[in-house]
């Protein structure tokens, strides 16, 4: 596993984190202690954490049984998580995840979404800082979904230990001039999230063995745009023919790869919601060392064409904003 | 040199038995000047009370010949009690001459050499081990005398303080000043004479009879016309900071002066009457004690400019907002860990479960100003009852709405600390004036400035926060501009300095 400084908070957090909250479930099966599903989830973190994983984002209804499989390797494992609601119960929430891990929380986050800092989001800000100060968080960030509070973030958030954003090589908006330099000057950790863009890179190699979220089945490959005619055939062709020029490498493999060869990265958070994800962006770390292939690239420059003349249809719909807000 | 050393103690300091020779240093000006230094160097300042360097209360480049004069302020010295850190300077040979020349420019008035002064003269105590035995046995006597007369003058000023008789008292202790100009203790009683012939300061009421011992201050005073009730912090060092959180570090002994804190955090109606306006969250129709509320999302920025006007309610001024610091020593009341400052003895007839009146939800007994934090402990580290329970709480978290629960409660609704302070630990945080600077702290450094960019601190719980919040060291800090719902003020006041014709 590869290791890097997350900023300046002093921890080193694993190249490839943990970002799975939901296990694909059966037909017939239940959220429960003991169940099949919740011991293939549990067997999945085991196996992550042996591979050298040790940043994991965890929410929801996960709190419970994810607390009770890492307590006794708690000092191995740095937890991420994220303060949903801009209520005042933010110091009470927080208060109740950080007991059942030990009495800390890693990392923790707010969400912001819009471009201009509300008086509620710096409200919650507040709560965060303060929660730090108590001893009950280690680094606490912001997640933006917006391309445009990033630079707001970095002026606006007292104390800001780290930033997670979308990135991927399509939506890579983020190399530009300001931001970076930026944030390296005040030597703040980024985070990449939707390194395979909610899994839909996946959809665009037929040789991948893994299926999407679980929360967007039943989501089509493609909706070409209106319009497109002739042309989008032609760009699955390019695709296609770019793919076959990596035989040994799937398209998310290279995205994979795409992600951790970016310096200013400290770590990707892909979600794992089968073994085979696990597997395959494990496996891309394998050849971290090695640059990019003009044959990855090429398979880039046909992906992020057919995607973009397929519109933002290619995408879930609850995870259009990529397409809108991140595109490179 | 040691020899030396012995035999001076031995002649005219040591006395029969160790106890005795601890309660006489306690009582040594010598020990009380030289502060810090003297918790561990005892034998270097009673050397250096024997030399007329001791007597001293001007010196040469604002350098007075006494330990950080020498040595430097040596912070981190006096911070490191492993002494891992050594003082700021150690001074040997030439250098040591070179401190000597800023005063004797001309050198030894005797053999005129302007080195090697050590040669003949005790480091600390300046007495010449070469002189002869009468010679050095009759400076010791002379010394001797001269510290009797001092004591003498001490105890007699101090009986006469015990009998309320100021006149007299007063004359004892300038001519205990006379014989020790450095000493603090006869200036300090004379401070304190000063202010007990002329008690009270105009535009204030003096609350009861009770008056501090050491400075001669009313222990309780209220503002006239905006009423507002100010308890006497007395004088004290205290322990700042805590090794439990990463910038609460190091913890370190600070010195603070006797000061006024207002018994409550400043409410709405009191900004009200001071700004015209009301900028706080909490108020109309849902809340029909808004006047009795905290004041709050008011900015540090904002409370400059209250503050303002309220000082030109007093004359002289006064009012400022306390340095961070200040407001540890004040929240601590006089505990040395932050769990006891939190679980003060219930008042009587308040049980441990007990619901204060008029208290916010969730307000225990025992738990100063906890009164609306969630899963607050009681008194002794008893485990309270859960204030709100999880399913509110997550019932809560669907919408932006606020329950009920979380909101400020009246001032005062909660009991008071040890020295009757309320809400130091609850209700809402309350600015200082200090620049969020790391520790240590040194009101020197420039973080007192009232001007300058920065976050300032902010200290104390609120009403959003839990019960782990409730450390009173715990330091917060925002933008001078920052104003949350959770934010308030609470004042203090400087006592002016005693007027002319009350000192002597």
């Amino acid at each position: 596993m590869v290791y890097r400084p997350l900023g300046k908070t002093g921890m080193n957090v694993s190249l490839l984190a943990f970002g799975a909250h939901k296990e694909r479930a059966g037909p017939d099966e239940k959220w429960q202690e003991g169940s099949p599903l919740q011991d293939r989830r549990d067997r999945r973190i085991s196996r992550a954490i042996d591979l050298g994983i040790n940043l994991f984002d965890v929410y929801g209804d996960q709190f419970a049984p994810f607390a009770k499989l890492v307590k006794p390797k708690r000092d191995k494992v740095l937890i991420a998580s994220l303060l949903h609601n801009r209520t005042f119960v933010g110091q009470e929430a927080i208060d109740r995840v950080a007991k059942s891990f030990g009495g800390y929380i890693d990392l923790y986050r707010i969400r912001c979404e819009t471009v201009d800092f509300d008086y509620d989001l710096l409200e919650q800000w507040d709560v965060l800082r303060r929660a730090k100060e108590a001893g009950k968080i280690r680094a606490i960030g912001i997640v933006c979904h917006l391309e445009g509070p990033m630079m707001t973030a970095l002026k606006e958030l007292e104390g800001l230990d780290y930033l997670m954003l979308p990135y991927n090589f399509i939506h890579s908006k983020a190399g530009y001039a300001e931001f970076l330099p930026a944030a390296a000057k005040r030597d703040i950790g980024l985070i990449g999230i939707k390194p395979l863009a909610a899994g839909s890179i996946v959809r665009l190699d037929p040789r991948s063995k893994s299926d999407t979220n679980p929360e967007n089945a039943g989501f089509m490959r493609f909706s070409p745009s209106p319009g497109g005619g002739e042309i989008l055939p032609a760009a699955v062709a390019e695709l296609t023919k770019a793919l076959h020029q990596l035989p040994d490498e799937t398209l998310p493999q290279a995205a994979m790869r795409y992600v951790y060869s970016r310096p200013f990265l400290s770590a990707t958070v892909a979600g794992m919601f089968d073994d085979q994800f696990l597997t395959d962006n494990h496996a891309a770390l394998s050849r971290y060392h090695e640059q990019l292939t003009r044959e990855e690239h090429a398979a880039f420059d046909a992906a992020r064409n057919l995607t973009r003349l397929a519109g933002a249809g290619w995408l879930p719909e609850n995870y259009q904003w990529l397409e809108e807000q991140w595109r490179a | 040199m040691a020899r030396l050393t012995i035999s001076l103690l031995s002649s005219a300091f040591l006395f029969a038995t160790p106890l005795a020779l601890l309660a006489q240093q306690s009582q040594r000006p010598e020990l009380t000047v030289s502060g810090s230094c003297a918790r561990c160097h005892v034998s270097a300042t009673l050397e250096w009370g024997l030399s007329k360097h001791s007597t001293l209360t001007r010196g040469r480049n604002n350098r007075l010949p006494n330990c950080v004069g020498c040595h430097g302020e040596s912070r981190a010295h006096v911070i490191d009690e492993q002494n891992n850190v050594k003082p700021d300077r150690i001074p040997r040979e030439a250098a040591i001459a070179a401190l000597c020349l800023e005063c004797h420019a001309n050198g030894c008035s005797r053999s005129m050499d302007r080195n090697n002064c050590q040669t003949c003269h005790h480091i600390h105590a300046l007495v010449n081990p070469n002189l002869d035995a009468a010679t050095i046995e009759k400076r010791v006597k002379d010394f001797a005398t001269r510290l009797d007369s001092y004591r003498g003058h001490l105890d007699a000023g101090e009986r006469l303080v015990q009998q309320a008789q100021w006149e007299p008292a007063r004359a004892e202790f300038a001519a205990a000043l006379k014989d020790y100009p450095a000493s603090i203790r006869a200036q300090t009683a004379l401070t304190m004479i000063a202010r007990r012939l002329q008690p009270g300061f105009s535009g204030f009421k003096i609350v009861g009879d009770q008056f501090d011992a050491q400075s001669g201050l009313p222990k309780e005073i209220v503002m006239e016309g905006l009423g507002l009730g100010l308890v006497l912090i007395p004088a004290g060092s205290f322990d700042l900071g805590s090794e439990q959180h990463p910038n609460t570090k190091p913890v370190h002994t600070v010195d603070v002066p006797p000061f006024y804190m207002a018994k409550f955090e400043l409410t709405q109606a009191q900004w009200k009457a001071l700004m015209a306006a009301n900028p706080s969250h909490y108020q109309g129709e849902k809340f029909p004690q808004a006047d009795q509320l905290p004041v709050e999302r008011v900015s540090w920025d904002d409370c400059r400019a209250m503050l303002v006007e309220i000082n030109k309610r007093v004359s002289g001024g006064g009012f400022r907002l306390p340095t961070e610091a200040e407001w540890e020593y004040a929240a601590r009341a006089g505990s040395v860990d932050s769990a006891d400052a939190a679980n003060v003895p219930s008042p009587a007839g308040l049980g441990e479960d007990s619901q204060v009146v008029g208290a916010a939800p969730g307000a225990k007994a025992g738990v100063p100003g906890a009164g609306a934090m969630r899963g607050a402990r009681g008194p002794r580290g008893a485990k309270g009852a859960p204030t709100v329970k999880m399913a509110q709480a997550f019932r809560a978290m669907q919408g932006l709405e606020m329950p009920d629960t979380y909101v400020p409660h009246p001032v005062g609704a909660s009991p008071p600390n040890r020295w009757g302070l309320y809400d130091m630990l609850g209700n809402v945080s309350e600015w200082c004036s200090s620049l969020a600077l790391p520790y240590p702290y040194d009101a020197a450094d420039g973080r007192e400035a009232p001007v300058g960019p920065g976050a300032r601190v902010l200290r104390g719980a609120n009403f959003v926060d839990t019960a782990e919040s409730t450390d009173p060291a715990l330091r917060h800090s925002d933008r001078p501009d920052r104003k949350f719902r959770w934010n308030g003020v609470r004042l203090v006041f400087s006592p002016p300095e005693p007027i002319a014709s009350a000192t002597p």
